[in-house]
């Protein structure tokens, strides 16, 4: 049996190589899927190169006008840089300079407020009630709310009671020059967590950067403004 | 992963009937978590088991399982039998009472491992959990402690057809006492001890089991969340093994998914609203259309139609990439934003499949504005589903967009179970697939393959039925090496009035059958149910897969011309899902088919199904009638990667020729129900993807 079937195992191979030969989107059989489940598991997180990073920041500085944002996914050891694509509102959304993947992400004074294309992605916030006592760089207490999908593509709303703290005055190097800023402390507690967000708020009140909690699987992301 | 929550008594270890319990042979009252999936195979000398168990609901597990036994009658080599269980809880666990499940072992087989239970299980800390319980049947047959009516002895002269449901034997005869407990030492590793009430009475007679102790002991450690292994002593005399691997649907890899990110809405000028001057010239609104086109197909949405007007906007899309049709909305109006002139206000979306529109779904564009960086449900509110006939503006088609041919060449498996012989059998083989959309409805199919290698033609089971010979003749089909003609259609797809769907489909419909048929549905847009009727002309094809057909006389009885159903499709709500047909079946037997489903709005699909026709048990043969399981796994649901693949395996313990249905694709239900309202909510998490 085996050697009579030697052509066919000959096409088999080239069925194999051609996995995927098709003019469909999405075309995934038997093969294609077995390879990519491989491919997943391989993934491991990777920080990149920091001289990298910077050159990049050094070209989006000096190629384009708008402001720029170094951003930092802690652990997923990702980092970008982001262009601003669109605005609605006082929300601003940015992609990533000098990539062509479709990777976005909104900010809402600073802080991040939803994510696209990362996987496990945070759809929205409500943190305007910590960023109104933030903005102020008084002390205070305020409730936000994160939202995920879970599996089965439902909404999850975690809600977070923070308490907002104002800390010391500091001094932050960026593009433009020095900027003083005040340290803003958020503790949050959920159900079953608690986290520890910073903020660096200027004296009009905006935010030039962040450690704000992302999710579960996401944890803390930093937004800093470079320009 | 896991979904379990912390005061349920949950396991995903199962005993070696494959159903959820920490102990070893004896059942517990615990439960898997809800939605669990699990396959467990386990062995002893000359005794393996083979259990897919689902937990249909947090109180109800369902399980088929495949047991071959070696030397247990003269008459097999090795006995192999198929059976199903239902487990039920009654009552959960409290702080002072234990949780209570009555279980039916092999309620619908031979009733070789048949038994019922009532038992009860109660934690202790976190880590101990003790069992005790009542047994009947199986598990009455050892410890007895006194019991009520007869129950009639399983001897294998009465195995006859198996298929019977012997509620007559139920909680009768002896009942024996059973009990046991389960330890976690730690997160990895647990043991058991158990008193055993089943004395394997069948086995010791065939002389093939011994016992010297009631009590069964075993070790297990847990590989990973949903996988573990178990080594245990039976009896004082056998030792084994036992693997456990689960799935949890409502669990995903990556949940929400990992996809591009969307384009964000691009939000108007205040002031440029009111600028209608592109409306009248026709150059502007080409630029408009050709912007439209180029940024829907930047995620990969096909623009089919489209009308403009100054102040509303009317999009006919056909989405072959999002598996939830709430992405591929989300996606076309944020695409609407960026493409059309700052004076449409009206956002009308008709979804197409198949070329016929199923549901029209309008926004206003300020409200999309507003709600982007919302909670979704905000933008559900906003929107408004309609029947795309009773809307009526219906856009004109754009030119161009037919006929559109897509094709692929893909490896497959064909695969046979359950053959007394050779209980798994298959080919793996090489398919070339076409299709050709001709637009408004009309579709062409086809598709041929050709056997690469496997041992499907090695099957010298031939069919012995009593009635017209409809599908056991499927080994005969897989006797040819040549390329064989798989499927070779032309549909239409056709709306008659609002709510109303159409289908005729005619050719080489599937392996076994050529002919026509033709479907008509009822589904108003945001229905719990449907109502369909279905008739066919059939023919059945040569063995040899060619283009040839055979004579509609068999040795046993003429395969009729004509069959079809009346279906009604429910959808319950909460993920459960109803259909019942009733009809002529492909051997001219009229009779029900009851299916089930629990479905997840990730695209998983569970259920199980029946059928019942006016043939006899005895003119059924072995199984007595048609039943039979059914697995949906999306694809996307593996990757987080959008695609509208959805792979679905049936198994059926026995295909005879009761109750069998031509196997035509693209029936209507399953065709339009992803475009209506109740499909796409179920996911409206998607929207803002």
């Amino acid at each position: 049996m085996i050697a009579a079937s030697l052509p066919r195992l000959s096409l088999l191979v080239c069925a194999m190589i051609l996995a995927a030969c098709s003019n469909q989107r999405s075309s995934e059989n038997v093969f294609t899927v077995t390879k990519r489940v491989i491919e997943q598991r391989r993934v491991k997180p990777v920080a990149p190169d920091p001289q990298v990073v910077q050159a990049v920041a050094v070209d989006a500085l000096n190629n384009t006008t708008g402001p720029v944002l170094l951003y930092q996914l802690e652990d997923r050891k990702a980092v970008a840089i982001l262009r601003p694509i669109a605005q609605n509102g006082a929300y601003q959304t940015w992609a990533s300079y000098g990539s062509s993947e479709r990777l976005s992400a909104t900010t809402l004074n600073g802080v991040l407020v939803s994510t696209r294309g990362l996987g496990n992605d945070l759809m929205s916030s409500r943190v305007e009630p910590l960023l109104e006592v933030v903005a102020r760089r008084e002390d205070g207490v305020a409730t936000i709310q994160q939202r995920y999908l879970d599996g089965e593509n439902q909404i999850v709303n975690l809600k977070s009671d923070c308490k907002i703290t104002r800390g010391e005055s500091e001094t932050l190097a960026s593009v433009s020059g020095s900027v003083p800023a005040v340290r803003m402390t958020a503790e949050c507690w959920q159900a079953d967590r608690s986290v520890e967000n910073f903020y660096l708020v200027d004296a009009n009140g905006v935010v030039v950067q962040s450690r704000h909690w992302a999710g579960p699987t996401m944890g803390y992301s930093t937004i800093q403004r470079l320009r | 992963m896991s979904v379990a929550s912390a005061n349920e008594l949950v396991t995903t270890l199962t005993n070696n009937y494959g159903t959820p319990s920490g102990l070893i042979d004896m059942p517990t009252a615990e439960m898997a978590p809800d939605a669990q999936l699990s396959t467990t195979v386990s062995y002893f000398d000359g005794f393996s088991k083979t259990t897919l168990s689902f937990q249909v609901a947090p109180w109800l597990t369902g399980s088929f399982r495949y047991a071959g036994t070696r030397d247990l009658t003269p008459q097999f080599d090795t006995f192999y039998d198929r059976s199903f269980d239902l487990r039920f809880r009654l009552f959960e666990e409290t702080d002072y009472s234990p949780a209570i499940a009555v279980g039916l072992q092999d309620f619908l087989g031979t009733g070789v491992l048949g038994g019922e239970y009532v038992v009860a299980t109660k934690s202790v800390g976190t880590r101990l959990r003790l069992t005790a319980g009542l047994g009947w049947g199986r598990f009455g047959s050892n410890n007895s402690i006194g019991g009520f009516g007869t129950r009639a002895p399983f001897n294998f002269a009465g195995v006859g057809t198996g298929g019977d449901v012997s509620i007559s034997n139920w909680f009768k005869g002896d009942i024996g006492l059973f009990g046991g407990f389960s330890y976690e030492v730690s997160d990895k590793l647990s043991f058991a001890l158990e008193y055993s009430s089943d004395s394997y009475d069948t086995e010791r007679r065939a002389g093939i089991f011994e016992q010297s102790t009631a009590i069964n002991a075993s070790l297990t450690y847990r590989i990973a969340q949903d996988a573990s292994v178990r080594a245990f002593i039976l009896h004082g005399e056998e030792i084994g093994v036992n693997f456990t691997i689960g799935i949890n649907p409502r669990g995903m890899p990556v949940p929400g998914g990992l996809e591009a990110a969307p384009l964000p809405v691009a939000v108007r000028d205040p002031d440029a609203a009111r600028d209608l001057g592109w409306a009248d010239q026709p150059a502007a609104r080409a630029q408009v259309a050709k912007s439209l086109d180029e940024t829907l197909a930047l995620d990969e949405i096909d623009l089919i139609r489209l009308r403009l007007e100054g102040r509303a906007a009317y999009v006919g899309i056909q989405n072959e990439t999002y598996d939830r049709t709430s992405q591929a909305l989300g996606r076309t109006v944020r695409a609407m934003t960026r493409a059309l002139p700052a004076s449409v206000e009206e956002f009308h979306v008709t979804l197409y499949t198949k070329g016929i529109p199923a549901s029209t779904v309008s926004f206003s564009r300020t409200d999309i504005e507003r709600l982007e960086h919302k909670a979704s449900d905000e933008a559900l509110a906003a929107a408004t589903f309609r029947d795309s006939l009773r809307f009526g503006n219906l856009p004109e088609p754009l030119p161009g967009k037919f006929p559109r041919y897509g094709w692929s060449i893909y490896p497959f498996t064909r695969v046979s179970l359950f053959d007394p012989d050779e209980p798994l059998r298959f080919d793996v083989a090489l398919r070339l697939q076409g299709q050709a959309e001709l637009g408004r409805g009309w579709m062409a199919r086809a598709a041929t393959s050709v056997k690469l290698f496997g041992n499907l033609d090695q099957s010298n089971r031939f069919s012995n039925s009593r009635i017209p010979r409809v599908r056991s003749d499927a080994a005969r089909y897989a006797q040819s090496d040549a390329p064989r003609v798989d499927w070779l259609t032309l549909s239409k797809y056709q709306r008659f009035a609002p709510d109303y769907y159409g289908r005729i489909t005619f050719g080489y419909l599937e392996q076994m059958y050529a002919g026509v048929s033709t479907e008509v549905l009822w589904r108003p847009v945001d229905s719990r149910i449907a109502i369909g009727a279905e008739l066919n002309y059939v023919r059945p094809r040569d063995f040899d897969g060619d283009f040839g057909l055979r004579d509609s006389n068999t040795l046993s009885g003429t395969i009729p011309d004509f069959n079809g159903h009346a279906s009604v499709y429910y959808d319950f709500g909460g993920g459960y899902h109803a259909q019942v047909d009733a009809g002529r079946y492909l051997a001219g037997d009229w009779g029900v088919t009851i299916g089930f489903d629990r479905e997840f709005a990730n695209g998983w699909k569970v259920g199980a199904f029946a059928t019942k026709t006016d043939v006899s048990a005895q003119d059924f043969g072995e199984g007595s009638f048609d039943k039979g399981i059914r697995i949906t796994a999306p694809i996307s649901w593996l990757f987080g990667k959008p695609t509208q693949q959805a792979p679905t395996a049936v198994i059926r313990p026995l295909t005879r020729d009761g109750g069998a249905r031509v196997n035509v694709t693209g029936r209507l239900y399953e065709t339009i129900r992803n475009s209506h309202e109740r499909d796409t909510v179920a996911s409206w998490g998607k929207f803002w993807r």
